[in-house]
């Protein structure tokens, strides 16, 4: 009987188990969303101006506060940097405490002090709050500005920007300011050693004294302290903070560019590069539409959920993360697509940023999915205001910008309302890919020619000044003399080339409306003849007939010297490169570059006369793709190109079938229409008179 | 009694109670399986912070598999049997929540950050990772590269920031502590799935977890839920190989130069401390903020301020759980010699070795010690953390508030013993760290 109870108590126990077995594959679903409760702030005006506020809050014995000075961006131009300075200054001694005593307090305290330009803000326990207020005060409305501090704070500033130098984000940070908001935007000024040099402490002290003033100052008090004990606080140690006009400033806004600019920094050192894509936004603060565009920013590069982070890393795993930023701003805001990607992977990347741009824009959006990325906002909102220091944020936003007083509170109504139409328009208001900037810090020789299919690189420095291209090490075992050789190859070979005496080359080019057609007419070793038409009538003339020569241009003849004769002769030959040696041309290879994408050999080729002109070699396929050479123009030296392409066969030999033409900085297109290496001269046809 | 005296003794209770609640209260408990459970109760935000710590860092690799723990939480944000390759993401954040990974030498720490009614869905994600997470081949060849950027962003193309590898490297020839947590591109590169799988079952067993609550739950709830999610994940049936390899301590002065991608030199030393329960290691953490703890302190005063030597001087423990090692660097001025920097910083270590430090300064250094250790209390997520880390390498989660009295009962003759027994300049690891293009010179 025990026995058979025990066999029904573990079929009990058995039967139970299976019934409460879980079943895994069913989610759980939420309880009740508890309710969002912004905290409470109190605002204390003071006479001075001064505006405070108040977030209580016991969880930690400590307080925090922050002063920060509402005023207008300042263009610092070529003193790039005193803002800065002025702000570090303040904490580098005051009228009764030197820096080594001020440290030594705060430091005892346990707390933090900082100031910048438009800020002093730092943290205390509680139970020291009214010690550390003291200090905060003294730094506000004392600093002491000291010659000898100065030169520590300017020297220490040197430094730093040395120390960034190779520091691929304050490289990428810097150069998109100055390309995107230009020089004359306090938004593009760049410190440089130059600027920092300049900076005077009389610049330090007259911004301190122009703008550290009560009456454009918040400050925020959040923590473990009562309003009221705030406000003694505040009127015991800043009532005679003394109150002043602010100068303000207004600015053009920087615009957009009119088409995709590429704009790369080179770090031969790069082993990823550091990618920024955007445009600027005219988005300011609490605007109609900030809420909807902060949705759709989410939705695209927002972080881990956003379309960008899965598609550049858990899809392709170009990149351990790429996000997107839309930034309001009272003046100018920015869109922006960022990422690291390894060199190899650069140009694919820019391809899907730029495909995430587009497809947002279209509107694919799906109902569920906007409704999943407002879920996650709405929670993201709700886990900010577990620190105090985000309802400060809120009261200073809502003053600073002129928010309305319920803003925040009705932020996530707002953002309930955000629908699919409202994704799709501020995606396209906002997102400008064909009128972007792209900003790419790395390694320039891995990365330029795929970079290429975007437009035309402009290289800047690490400052954002224009520099030349960066050149790349020409591999071991490559000479002049190799790639003439697989020049020669690529268009027919050596013997063949060399057994062609003759030539007679047709060519039309239409420029304005009009059709032109060119003439060229070679017998090796001295003849050559030029003629340019336009229906019957010729335009340009030049025969050579062995010491003779004659030039004309529209009936006109121009007189010829004896050197012109000679470099003429230098010239009538159908494949200069076969004969080099014989002419005493030299030649020497001087670096890898690009064109159009392509890796090129670059030639310099030198004339006995002493001419110097550029050849380059398109590395795959060996063609000779551009010849350049350098004129003396009004404003410096003008480099004339002209471009090879469509290399087609004629008579078994690899012949240019467009060639263009430089014309001033145009260039007109030439198209080949006849190459004939047998076509039977008569002496007439280089006749002379 | 006067009024006035009435009120300052309602001042006094009021701040003395005010310290008491301050106490983060919290309980414990064991499932049959092993698994730690601590909540920690708090409605002051209705949030909820989800965290599981897995005993397991990279000091469980085996050479030739370094940063294979780091590639593995990776791998463990790809699914499971029930939730599909990227989905595990997507399922927090739509829910309103926030979720990350980290892995040190030591664990490896997973947490959501969730809205207070999606706790059970914390529960419910964390169970399905413990219990039979899925990782397929395209995850993993995926996951590979991620990897391989994330070293690539944090550590080859940041200026200086090899030094960590490079002392830990030199620091530890025995232990595991030789390689960092980020590993080698070459043995990431060889990494093996089916490896994972051994990896999964020797260490991601309840037996080997921590899982730490803090928020705005009804903890009776919470502990039904935690039995319901996890308790039939089965206990590991492995032991779980921990590394009992004590290093020897050097014998001898290292010194060897790493040319970086830099435009200013650098020193960085290490001298081996012992590891972070020892009651040592709360006195070296004492000497470095007098050292370096703020502006004021030693290092700063003298070799920025006073003799602008410096542009930048710091110390600090890196304390781990089988032993440490102990930081000093220091880069010169442009212009000033990184040679007399170092020397300088030799003085100072010297200094601190031959003489007890000022009543000041030990009051200086606890009350900055007091100050951080309060704040770092300041988010459900850290509260969580902190009590998973105190449970794990000290076997007691209530040092979250009485850690402080560590800090209390080092004395200042303390923190000289312990420089004269650590900071032994014939016995450590120099690193002098130049600019690339000094190697070029150097070399010609």
């Amino acid at each position: 009987m025990k026995k058979i109870y025990g066999i029904f108590a573990a079929l009990i126990v058995f039967v139970s188990a299976q019934a409460q077995e879980l079943d895994r594959s069913v989610r759980p679903t939420a309880g009740p969303a508890p309710e969002i409760n912004i905290g409470e702030y109190e605002i204390i005006e003071m006479k001075n101006g001064l505006k405070v506020f108040v977030v209580q809050n016991d969880r930690l014995p400590r307080v925090t506060f922050r002063l920060v000075l509402d005023r207008d961006p300042i263009l610092e131009g070529d003193k790039s940097g005193y803002v800065d300075l002025a702000g570090q200054m303040l904490t580098r001694g005051t009228a009764t405490r030197t820096k080594a005593q001020l440290d030594e307090e705060v430091d005892f305290l346990g707390a933090s002090l900082n100031a910048s330009s438009s800020a002093v803000f730092g943290n205390c326990l509680s139970k020291n709050t009214e010690d550390f207020f003291a200090i905060m005060a003294d730094v506000v409305m004392n600093p002491s500005f000291l010659e000898e501090e100065f030169a520590k704070v300017k020297k220490e500033n040197l430094d730093a920007l040395e120390f960034g130098k190779d520091n691929p984000d304050a490289i990428s940070d810097r150069v998109w300011n100055r390309v995107v908001y230009g020089n004359q935007h306090p938004y593009g000024d760049v410190e440089r050693a130059e600027t920092i040099e300049a900076i005077t402490l009389d610049d330090c002290k007259q911004y301190y004294q122009t703008y550290f003033k009560p009456n454009i100052s918040y400050l925020a008090i959040v923590g473990d302290i009562s309003p009221k004990k705030a406000k003694k606080l505040v009127k015991k140690y800043l009532a005679d903070w003394e109150m002043g006009d602010v100068p303000s400033f207004e600015y053009i806004a920087p615009t957009n560019p009119s088409d995709f600019r590429v704009v790369v920094v080179n770090q031969d050192e790069s082993t990823q590069s550091n990618v920024k894509i955007g445009n600027l936004v005219d988005l300011e603060p609490g605007s109609e539409d900030a809420v909807a565009a902060e949705v759709m920013n989410e939705v695209l590069g927002g972080g881990f959920a956003g379309r960008l982070f899965k598609n550049l890393r858990e899809d392709k795993a170009y990149t351990y993360g790429a996000y997107s930023a839309l930034s309001s701003d009272p003046l100018v805001g920015e869109f922006q697509g960022y990422g690291k990607v390894r060199n190899e992977v650069t140009d694919s990347a820019v391809t899907q940023f730029l495909f995430e741009f587009n497809r947002i824009r279209e509107g694919d959006l799906i109902q569920e999915d906007l409704d999943a990325v407002k879920s996650y906002m709405n929670g993201k909102f709700a886990l900010r205001l577990e620190n105090p220091n985000t309802i400060a944020s809120f009261a200073l936003n809502t003053a600073r910008y002129d928010l309305p007083a319920d803003y925040y509170a009705n932020y996530l109504k707002k953002l309930a309302a955000v629908d699919l139409e409202a994704v799709t328009r501020v995606a396209n208001e906002y997102i400008k890919p064909e009128q972007s900037t792209l900003l790419i810090v790395g390694k320039g020789e891995e990365i330029m020619s795929g970079l290429a299919e975007f437009g035309t690189i402009e290289w800047v420095d690490i400052y954002g000044d224009p520099t030349t291209e960066p050149s790349v090490p020409i591999p071991a075992g490559v000479t002049a003399e190799v790639v003439i050789e697989n020049y020669l190859t690529a268009i027919g070979g050596r013997e063949k080339l060399a057994e062609v005496s003759e030539a007679y080359i047709k060519m039309e080019l239409s420029a304005q409306g009009m059709t032109l057609s060119m003439e060229q007419k070679y017998q090796e070793p001295d003849r050559m003849a030029q003629e340019m038409s336009m229906g019957p009538m010729a335009i340009f003339s030049m025969r050579l007939n062995g010491d003779e020569a004659k030039m004309s241009q529209q009936g006109q003849d121009i007189p010829m010297s004896e050197e012109d004769i000679a470099d003429l002769k230098m010239e009538a030959l159908i494949f200069p490169e076969l004969h080099y040696a014989e002419k005493g041309i030299t030649t020497e290879l001087k670096s890898i570059k690009t064109i159009d994408g392509q890796s090129v050999y670059e030639m310099e080729v030198t004339s006995p006369n002493g001419d110097v002109r550029s050849d380059y070699f398109d590395i795959t396929t060996g063609y000779k793709v551009r010849s350049s050479s350098s004129q003396e123009g009004p404003e410096g030296p003008i480099v004339q190109s002209t471009d090879y392409a469509n290399y087609t066969d004629f008579d078994g030999v690899m012949y240019p079938g467009t060639v263009y033409i430089p014309l001033g900085p145009q260039k007109m297109e030439a198209t080949t229409k006849e190459v004939n290496f047998a076509p039977a001269f008569t002496d007439e046809d280089f006749k002379v008179n | 009694m006067n009024r006035k005296l009435l009120l300052l003794l309602g001042v006094l209770i009021m701040s003395v109670s005010s310290y008491a609640q301050r106490e983060i209260e919290f309980t414990e408990f064991d499932l049959d399986n092993g698994l730690h459970v601590i909540l920690h109760e708090d409605h002051s935000t209705p949030i909820v912070a989800v965290t599981v710590l897995y005993h397991v860092g990279s000091k469980n690799e085996m050479p030739g598999r370094t940063g294979f723990a780091h590639f593995f939480e990776h791998l463990l944000f790809e699914g499971s049997e029930n939730i599909e390759r990227g989905e595990f993401m997507e399922i927090v954040t739509s829910n309103g929540g926030v979720l990350n990974a980290n892995t040190t030498q030591d664990r490896t720490f997973y947490f959501e950050l969730l809205p207070s009614n999606q706790l059970e869905l914390g529960l419910w994600l964390e169970s399905e990772r413990m219990l039979h997470a899925k990782i397929d081949q395209v995850g993993l060849e995926t996951q590979r590269e991620v990897v391989k950027e994330e070293k690539r962003q944090n550590y080859d193309n940041q200026p200086y920031a090899s030094f960590r590898g490079e002392l830990f490297s030199r620091s530890f020839t025995e232990h595991p502590y030789n390689w960092i947590p980020i590993g080698s591109l070459e043995d990431i590169n060889q990494a093996e799935l089916s490896e994972f799988m051994d990896f999964y079952k020797t260490f991601y067993v309840p037996n080997n977890a921590t899982l730490s609550i803090a928020g705005d739950f009804d903890p009776k709830e919470a502990k039904a839920l935690i039995t319901k999610y996890f308790s039939s994940i089965p206990k590991g049936t492995q032991e779980i190989p921990r590394p009992d390899i004590i290093e020897p301590p050097l014998t001898a002065e290292i010194v060897d130069t790493v040319y970086d991608n830099i435009q200013i030199p650098a020193v960085f030393m290490a001298y081996g401390m012992p590891g972070q329960t020892d009651a040592d290691a709360y006195a070296m953490q004492l000497l470095t903020q007098v050292l370096s703890g703020g502006a004021s302190a030693r290092l700063q005063s003298r070799f920025i301020d006073q003799e602008e030597m410096a542009l930048s001087v710091a110390s600090f423990p890196y304390v781990l759980e089988d032993a440490g090692i102990f930081i000093l660097l220091g880069l010169p001025q442009i212009g000033k010699s990184l040679d007399s920097l170092t020397i300088g910083l030799d003085e100072e270590t010297t200094r601190i070795k031959n003489e007890l430090i000022t009543e000041r300064e030990y009051e200086k250094a606890l009350n900055q010690i007091e100050s951080s250790f309060i704040q770092s209390n300041g988010s459900m997520s850290g509260i969580a953390e902190s009590l998973a880390n105190y449970h794990v390498y000290f076997g007691d989660a209530n040092l979250i508030n009485n850690e402080i009295d560590r800090y209390r009962a080092v004395t200042r003759e303390d923190i000289q013993r312990v420089a004269q027994k650590y900071l032994d300049l014939d016995k450590r690891v120099k690193l002098i760290y130049l600019p690339k293009d000094q190697a070029q010179s150097s070399a010609q």
